[in-house]
């Protein structure tokens, strides 16, 4: 077996940087241009080159989404933006037009050209179909099934699959509900997700047929490939990617440092049932929808979908980083990202610090008063934690 | 103006023959989705005899993504519809359209993916690797589609009448939510409207055996703008027909084929359906802008 990338997205440099310190393989991310996901906070290239850097200085790969569907009229400066990306030694590009495909292979045989699922590969034909125009990677379409995935691994092309995170209900790319329903093209980054609205239904005899209380809804569950990861990695998938780009900081920590320890112990042969378990306990700590395995197993039915409500909350919340620790006197200084109070049980996680908990106990505030209650975000606070933690680690509250 | 117009039975073959159609498009439950009537094995011969013995070029719609698993099956239904000769093949998977053109480089192949070739060089690529005739992207305005058409009017159809698909899942959205709902609804083929709990439209919806898919509100007529795109060169139009009564069908065609007042005809289909030009005229490159 070889060891499979991990591959998750950022929408910043303070992102990318959490993406890589929890154990990401590479990163991808969007530039200013020709990217879908335009809310995301999308990098100018002077970001782009410092999250190159960066990321090799961790061993870690950057890509670049290029993904939009381009109208004629969103492609001047292509050619000079691929070449500038190249030059900055951006290692892929993510694609989904065939002709910026062509432009980023005739620019650079360096950079990679993977494909984005937005085209929605399911076989091996439309592998070879894409071999021909150069192309490295291909990003399977999320409706392929184990059995599809086993079938096209034989072929020589790398390819990347999805393992985590929210699922377009439609064929990828194939969708334009925004175009009609908000005037925004899906495959230009205008998504409104209109397919997790809710929906009266009528039968063809225009009577209601929906119930009142639970209207249509095409909104799906998020996904979650943690039961089937074992069997990604023995069919030698190149990339195992984690969706994302507008999730935060927290999110993605958690999720990247979950995922990074499952796949650790997998290719390690530590027992596979409970890291499964504290894999999933960790992800449940910082997902908003409910999750389920996709199409891997079976074509989704009922269980797949949100019907009553597109988020289910998280159960514990991002409360601060840590900047520096001193053991002598078990304090901690930390960035504070959200309120927190003397009494409350926290936890404290890290690349190599292992979900530990305490109760807070002592907070002093950045004018060196000490206080009850911290709530300005980004302030520099001390607070007393009575074990090691290290530079970098996140502390969130456990809820009870 | 080459019309291609889906057909679901014999009777329709030969009322789309006499009013000029250019080629028909046959479905089967397998290759096809979007149709509510796919033909079983013995139909889709019948069919295929009588347009070869009319001299009417017909084409087998595999318009829908195969998953590798379902490859096998796939060939399977391919060599069957070889026996019966057909002229081509509706795809809008681009492995189909390679394994087709690699084993069967007689066949015609016209690309429809509903969206996604947006621009002139996509156009060319796809003609270049394999594509002989490429459905431009739904969501163009015509605009747009006329620079496409004008590089390449032989090569370049648009769809032209009918329901406009939105959206397909291959997910069995409907009956996920009645099972979810606790109701029995028999879905497979049956049409459906939904309306956003916001909104006042309806969209025209429906589940197959591969998935669902569901519809822009109103039909798409553009009788006027399809003779400016051939004064540009355009030489073929699709139609849709799915939920849309034969005689209108027949009205759309003769529509295009000139054979009919257009004004006529929009009047007389407008008493049974709401017209729209659906995207020809809204561009719709908005984004949701957010303050960094």
């Amino acid at each position: 077996m070889k060891r499979p990338e991990l591959l998750a997205p950022a929408g910043d440099l303070a992102r990318l940087k959490t993406a890589v310190h929890f154990g990401a393989d590479a990163v991808y991310i969007g530039g200013k241009k020709f990217s879908l996901r335009s809310r995301a906070s999308n990098f100018e290239l002077s970001d782009i080159e410092e999250g190159v850097k960066y990321a090799h200085a961790h061993r870690a790969k950057l890509y670049v989404t290029v993904n939009m569907i381009p109208h004629q009229e969103d492609l001047d400066g292509l050619h000079e933006y691929l070449k500038a990306l190249d030059d900055i030694k951006v290692d892929a590009v993510i694609v989904a037009s065939l002709h910026i495909a062509k432009v980023a292979r005739q620019i650079s045989q360096r950079m990679e050209v993977h494909l984005s699922t937005q085209q929605s590969s399911a076989n091996v034909e439309t592998l070879n179909f894409y071999q021909q125009l150069g192309i490295d990677r291909v990003v399977l379409a999320r409706e392929c099934s184990l059995t599809d995935i086993e079938q096209i691994s034989h072929h020589p092309m790398a390819i990347e699959v999805f393992i985590h995170g929210g699922m377009c209900v439609n064929v990828s790319g194939r969708c334009t509900l925004s175009n009609y329903m908000t005037l925004r093209d899906a495959n230009r980054g205008g998504c409104a997700q209109s397919c997790r609205w809710k929906y009266m239904c009528f039968d063809q005899n225009d009577r209601p047929v929906h119930d009142e209380n639970i209207l249509f809804s095409m909104s799906s569950k998020d996904l979650n490939a943690t039961t089937v990861l074992s069997e990604l990695i023995r069919l030698n998938i190149s990339s195992l990617k984690i969706e994302g780009r507008m999730k935060s900081e927290y999110y993605l920590a958690t999720v990247v440092g979950a995922y990074r320890r499952l796949i650790d112990d997998l290719l390690n042969g530590v027992n596979e049932q409970e890291s499964l378990r504290r894999c999933n306990l960790e992800l449940a700590k910082a997902e908003n929808r409910e999750t389920f395995p996709g199409f891997f197993l079976s074509k989704p039915m009922a269980e797949g979908h949100l019907y009553d409500k597109n988020g289910s909350g998280i159960t514990q919340e991002f409360l601060a980083t840590v900047l520096t620790y001193e053991p002598a006197t078990q304090m901690a200084t930390v960035e504070v990202r959200n309120h927190f109070s003397k009494g409350w049980l926290c936890e404290v996680f890290g690349p190599t610090t292992d979900h530990k908990q305490f109760t807070m106990t002592e907070i002093i505030n950045s004018e060196n008063i000490v206080t009850e209650r911290v709530y300005k975000p980004m302030e520099i606070v001390t607070i007393k934690i009575p074990f090691e933690v290290k530079p970098e680690d996140f502390i969130r509250k456990v809820r009870i | 103006m080459n019309v291609f117009v889906p057909i679901q039975n014999m009777k329709q073959m030969h009322e789309v023959i006499s009013c000029d159609a250019f080629a028909v498009i046959l479905s089967t439950a397998f290759c096809s989705v979007k149709t509510q009537n796919p033909l079983n094995n013995s139909e889709l011969t019948q069919l295929a005899k009588e347009a070869l013995q009319k001299e009417i070029p017909w084409y087998l719609s595999v318009n829908r993504m195969i998953l590798q698993s379902e490859w096998k099956a796939l060939e399977r239904e391919i060599v069957f519809a070889e026996t019966l000769a057909p002229t081509g093949y509706i795809v809008s998977d681009l492995g189909v359209m390679h394994y087709l053109k690699k084993y069967y480089p007689d066949r015609k192949i016209v690309l429809q993916t509903d969206t996604t070739i947006t621009q002139s060089h996509d156009t060319g690529i796809l003609l270049s690797m394999g594509a002989d005739l490429v459905v431009l992207a739904r969501e163009l305005t015509l605009d747009e589609i006329t620079e496409i058409v004008r590089q390449y009017p032989n090569h370049t159809a648009i769809s032209a009448f009918g329901y406009q698909v939105m959206s397909t899942s291959s997910r069995p959205l409907l009956s996920n939510y009645f099972q979810h709902i606790h109701k029995d609804e028999n879905v497979l083929y049956q049409r459906y409207t939904l309306q956003e709990e916001g909104r006042m439209e309806r969209y025209p919806a429906m589940q197959d055996e591969h998935g669902f898919h569901i519809f822009a509100p109103g039909v798409l007529e553009i009788f006027d703008e399809v003779r400016a795109l051939e004064e540009v060169g355009m030489k073929n139009v699709m139609i849709d027909t799915l939920f849309i009564d034969d005689e209108t069908v027949l009205t759309a065609i003769q529509a295009l084929n000139q054979k009919i007042n257009p004004d006529v005809a929009k009047a007389e289909i407008s008493k049974k359906y709401p017209l729209t030009k659906a995207l020809y005229y809204t561009a719709t490159s908005a984004v949701k802008v957010v303050s960094e």
